[in-house]
């Protein structure tokens, strides 16, 4: 089959889950025989995405200002939501709005620029990741007659923090228009599938689900060499989707309990102020710590140096960090609003909101070692059954019926 | 014949490097000694070394009548004579004149009258060491952080010996009494008060350059005669204003030194003005009323209050943290990493998390070295951990 995939971020420039899960299913795809063509826009300042056999990889001019290295958060930022760009005086607030309204001359140039630059490549089936690729995706469709997969990893719903609000703004109607255009969905989880059915009146029927994989295998190497205090850790975007300040409420039982421990906030992005006036305001500033955007060599520490990875977001498609902290023997909890949890049902989950029995699951594995070993024991068996090849084959799955229906 | 008490203050932090979480416990420098350095150059060749000049110069015009009192902060002190000693010799200088009086402080610019009164003591006795030791003189007046005052303050500063207390000469404090009198502190034994007259002081320190004010361009004469208006009856003015105004928050090209060596000229031939220092004020005047503190007051912000260091929950959080650690720091045995811990308590780290807005939000920002307010409190946060732990003290004591 000849895939044209359009993408916006992709490693090594990488901001979020996206990039991860866009080279995860497309290298997959080429590893399984596949002629994959990999549309990205080009970014000024960001390198060119990883090459791999079989990946033909062709640059959409939607060049804006901006600095972009490896790591780093992107000048073109797919996460922002349409309430970032509206924000007037918070941190932050100019670089968003930059950001923002260069993001949405980037994406009007990807989409022009696409049909151009691909006017002379042959493809079967067009797979667009997110709502940054769905103009390109619909005007391609239209014009070379080929099936649109629409790939959602995230939708506005989700970056709104699960409020129902979420479904109105330009972006959400773009998602929208995808979503209802597009010949067939992919999900990267029941939990999106769900939002796309509820909030954007999705028939379940089109939707496939195809869960993210591991990427890399991490030896497990005496994870925790050194003594260090009890540690609790949390590892993404500073936004309200992911429902750091329930954990720092969370916080405050445990710390009553276990005043030793501390609590391990890395990443960086609109929420950061308020969660650390939070943190302020609980009594509990000493025993939290917001790193910010790290590296990768400090981001390993962090995971080799905790004891359990919280991810309590209040509406999370999929959540990569479970799946990272796993792979390093750090086990998890888990709000049950992330899509992680279908595919991890060893994880404690707890409803988003419930700080006191987020605290409960918290202090019981701080408690117990035998249960943290159990426990990253029985998640990383069922990491084993994850793969981007999996994925793939769901995915040519989802091709293979809209060119079916085609015939 | 009303006397000008000129008080200059100088102080510069040992601002706290953007220390970042994974250091803990790998990296204990915390101070940010290539800004330090920079800023404190800068500001003696902007301001230090060319207004002690103009000073040194005025005093020996005037064979002495110009009189005028500086503080000193201990970081200051030590920054000058590491980096820029040319500029702690023309204090000296200045110092040998006789017209000049050397107030004392904290030896760390502190907030420890209010959170630990062992450190305040420690702090005293450190800044007077300093003061012998690199101008020769011992102080009789005091100068709290920031001036601020309440009874609790007056108390220890009494019991220290000294002899008069600087104050703010707020509205919520006189309700309406002039600030050109000596009062007493009612529940400090009367403790003398000499109080800063906030509207002349700030014609000099803030409003000089304002295009905005309607008395700008503010020339000599027109202060002098302002001044010389006052009643017969007014034995002071307390003109009292951050040493830095001269070349730094004022640029020289405001005309602000031509400004003060005609204005001190036009002074000295006054015969209504003259100049006097904090300790001979004392000496020769009454106290003509005693006065009551609701509440501790500053000079800072237009609340005049401690909301500029303490007004949110992170100030107050690593305010806590800081002065928690204040007991394992003195019993440490290790005069270094003491030291250190003292470097932490200067007020300005906290300042710098100062959330407000409006204008006193635009010189909190003006004076921060930080991007947001809420990356100087995670800064000092880590770097606290950091001590906590090189201190051995457990995370589990409240």
């Amino acid at each position: 089959m000849r895939v044209l995939v359009l993408g916006w971020e992709y490693p090594p420039a990488v901001a979020g889950g996206l990039g991860v899960a866009c080279r995860g299913l497309t290298t997959a795809l080429a590893d399984r025989g596949h002629r994959v063509v990999l549309a990205t826009p080009r970014l000024e300042g960001a390198p060119d995405p990883e090459p791999h056999p079989g990946v033909t990889r062709i640059a959409i001019a939607a060049t804006v200002e901006g600095d972009a290295r490896p790591g780093r958060a992107l000048p073109l930022d797919p996460y922002a939501t349409d309430d970032e760009r509206a924000a007037s005086t918070e941190r932050g607030a100019a670089t968003q709005r930059l950001y923002g309204r260069d993001l949405r001359v980037a994406v009007d140039r990807y989409t022009r620029a696409a049909v151009d630059a691909l006017a002379e490549t042959e493809f079967d089936v067009i797979h667009a990741h997110d709502w940054m690729t769905v103009g390109a995706a619909l005007r391609l469709r239209f014009q070379r007659k080929r099936p649109f997969v629409f790939h959602v990893h995230s939708t506005a719903y989700d970056r709104q923090g699960g409020e129902s609000r979420g479904r109105r703004g330009p972006i959400a109607d773009v998602e929208r228009v995808g979503a209802r255009t597009a010949d067939a969905i992919c999900t990267v989880s029941g939990h999106t599938r769900g939002v796309l059915t509820r909030e954007y009146g999705v028939d379940p029927g089109r939707v496939h689900v195809v869960y993210n994989a591991p990427t890399e295998d991490v030896p497990l190497d005496a994870p925790h060499a050194t003594p260090h205090a009890p540690t609790v850790l949390f590892v993404g975007r500073l936004t309200r989707q992911k429902g750091v300040g329930f954990l720092l409420r969370a916080a405050v039982e445990v710390l009553r309990q276990r005043p030793d421990g501390r609590f391990v906030v890395v990443g960086d992005g609109e929420e950061r102020a308020r969660l650390v006036e939070l943190a302020a305001s609980l009594g509990i500033a000493r025993r939290v710590f917001f790193t910010g955007s790290i590296d990768d060599a400090a981001r390993e520490r962090a995971y080799r140096t905790a004891d359990v990875l919280v991810l309590p977001s209040v509406s999370e498609p999929f959540g990569l960090t479970p799946i990272e902290a796993l792979q390093r023997g750090v086990p998890v909890v888990v709000s049950d609003a992330c899509g992680a949890r279908e595919v991890l049902s060893s994880a404690p989950s707890v409803p988003p909101w419930d700080a006191p029995q987020l605290a409960g699951e918290i202090l019981r594995l701080l408690g117990d070692p035998g249960l943290r070993d159990d426990l990253v024991a029985r998640g990383r068996a069922e990491l084993d059954e994850l793969s981007w090849n999996r994925s793939a084959a769901s995915l040519e799955r989802a091709f293979e019926g809209v060119l079916a229906a085609e015939r | 014949m009303t006397s000008l008490v000129f008080y200059f203050q100088v102080h510069q932090p040992y601002r706290v490097r953007p220390y970042a979480y994974d250091e803990i416990g790998r990296r204990h420098d915390i101070f940010d000694d290539e800004l330090n350095e920079f800023v404190a150059r800068r500001v003696s060749e902007r301001c230090y070394v060319p207004m002690n000049e103009l000073l040194l110069r005025a005093i020996e015009r005037s064979n002495g009548a110009f009189r005028c009192a500086f503080s000193l902060s201990g970081t200051a002190i030590r920054q000058l004579e590491a980096w820029v000693p040319e500029a702690l010799e023309s204090f000296r200088r200045l110092a040998e004149t006789g017209s000049v009086e050397f107030l004392c402080e904290t030896s760390r610019h502190s907030l420890a009258a209010l959170a630990d009164p062992v450190e305040f003591r420690e702090q005293v006795d450190e800044q007077r060491r300093l003061l012998e030791r690199t101008l020769g003189v011992s102080p009789t007046s005091f100068r709290n952080t920031e001036l601020i005052v309440d009874e609790t303050v007056a108390r220890q500063v009494r019991e220290l010996g000294f002899d008069v207390l600087i104050g703010e000469g707020a509205h919520q404090l006189l309700e309406g009494r002039t600030a050109r009198a000596l009062y007493g502190m009612r529940d400090a034994d009367g403790f003398p008060l000499l109080l800063r007259d906030f509207d002349f002081s700030d014609d000099i320190a803030f409003r000089f350059s304002n295009r905005g004010w309607e008395a700008y361009p503010l020339f000599a004469p027109t202060f002098i005669e302002w001044l010389e208006a006052l009643p017969q009856g007014d034995p002071f003015a307390g003109l009292f204003m951050d040493y830095e105004t001269f070349g730094e928050h004022q640029p020289e090209d405001t005309g602000i030194f031509a400004f003060m060596e005609e204005m001190i000229d036009l002074a000295v031939r006054s015969d209504r003005l003259d100049f006097r220092t904090p300790s001979e004020i004392v000496r020769t005047e009454r106290v003509v009323e005693e006065v009551v503190y609701p509440r501790p007051i500053s000079w800072a912000d237009a609340e005049r209050d401690l909301s500029a260091w303490l007004g949110n929950h992170m100030q107050r959080s690593a305010h806590d943290a800081i002065y928690a650690l204040g007991p394992a720091a003195r019993a440490s045995g290790d005069p270094s990493l003491l030291s250190q811990w003292r470097d932490l308590t200067t007020s300005d780290h906290v300042y710098y998390m100062s959330t407000k807005f409006h204008s006193d939000g635009d010189v909190h920002e003006y004076f921060s070295p930080y991007d947001t307010p809420h990356d100087a409190f995670l800064y000092v946060m880590n770097a606290i951990e950091d001590m906590r732990l090189r201190l051995g003290v457990d995370a589990a004591r409240p």
